[in-house]
């Protein structure tokens, strides 16, 4: 007489379980903490047309020695549309801000930092640009 | 009125899979204590489900070297690209030492290798150093066609 064998559907969780503990402790262990980011900066090379800049408008951001910005907006044709000097760089947002305002089309900077420029101040000045919408942002070397 | 304890077996596993001698409790109640399981499951699949993702979502580019990034919070994703880095013992590109007088050959011959419009180099420097460190870096750059250049930085908040 056969013997009705009972069947088991319960399923063994214990080797998932196992299985899991593993794959997270190596994550842990492999997962990078820090996002590494990059702000971008664009350089001319030369190929764009003279048509096309005739009445574009350019933020220059120049550095003093003693670290202070000067802030001015100019056209292609050298005229002067914003002049704000001597701004602290903790005032550098409101600055852009004020500049920004008072000039339409305003979307591109030219930062000009010293040679003495702490290397994060820049990227402070170039933040604060991006963070006011201004695309094109360039670094004149020295 | 006979307790539990007493209407149970406690019987081990062991003896029970015995195949010579199955030590059965007869007549008693198996006394089983279970551990619900699924919670712990679906919380071990949470968190590597979140720990892939973040993985994942990581860049190539990784911080090497004794630098400390400045920060910022309008940044972009860092891509791929020729990775020059810059501290105190001299400039490395792609974690090769360069001397400064070689820079610009250097990145002529990286220039040639790499045929696409718009190269990119990705700088990385340490917050404290000065703009005349990185203005021969970024003149050979304009000067050998790398005209996306990145500034690594780390993401503020993270």
């Amino acid at each position: 007489m056969k013997r009705k064998e009972k069947l088991d559907f319960e399923i063994n969780l214990l080797p998932v379980i196992s299985m899991l503990a593993v794959c997270i402790a190596f994550l842990l262990l492999s997962t990078v903490w820090i996002h590494l980011a990059s702000l971008d900066i664009t350089q001319a090379h030369g190929t764009e047309s003279s048509s096309e800049e005739q009445n574009k408008k350019t933020l220059f951001i120049t550095f003093e020695e003693s670290g202070r910005l000067n802030l001015e907006v100019k056209d292609s044709q050298g005229k002067s549309h914003f002049n704000r000097r001597a701004t602290q760089l903790n005032q550098a947002e409101a600055s852009l801000k004020e500049a920004l305002a008072s000039v339409e089309q305003l979307n591109s900077a030219i930062v000009r930092p010293h040679a003495s420029t702490a290397y994060e101040n820049l990227i402070i000045v170039m933040d604060q640009a991006r963070k006011q919408a201004i695309q094109e942002i360039g670094v004149a070397p020295l | 009125m006979k307790t539990v304890l007493a209407n149970t077996s406690m019987k081990s596993a062991l003896a029970q899979q015995s195949a010579l001698k199955p030590k059965a409790g007869l007549g008693k109640m198996a006394l089983v204590s279970t551990l619900i399981l699924t919670s712990l499951v679906d919380v071990f699949s949470i968190l590597v489900i979140y720990l892939l993702v973040n993985t994942s979502a990581s860049q190539e580019v990784t911080l090497q070297g004794e630098i400390e990034l400045p920060t910022a919070v309008n940044t972009s994703v860092i891509e791929a690209g020729l990775v020059l880095r810059l501290q105190q013992d001299g400039i490395f590109l792609n974690d090769q030492l360069i001397p400064a007088n070689e820079l610009l050959k250097t990145l002529e011959e990286y220039a040639a290798q790499d045929t696409s419009e718009l190269r990119t180099l990705i700088i990385q420097a340490d917050r404290r150093s000065q703009f005349a460190e990185m203005s021969p870096v970024l003149l050979s750059a304009a000067r050998t066609g790398f005209h996306r250049v990145r500034f690594a930085v780390i993401k503020a908040g993270s």
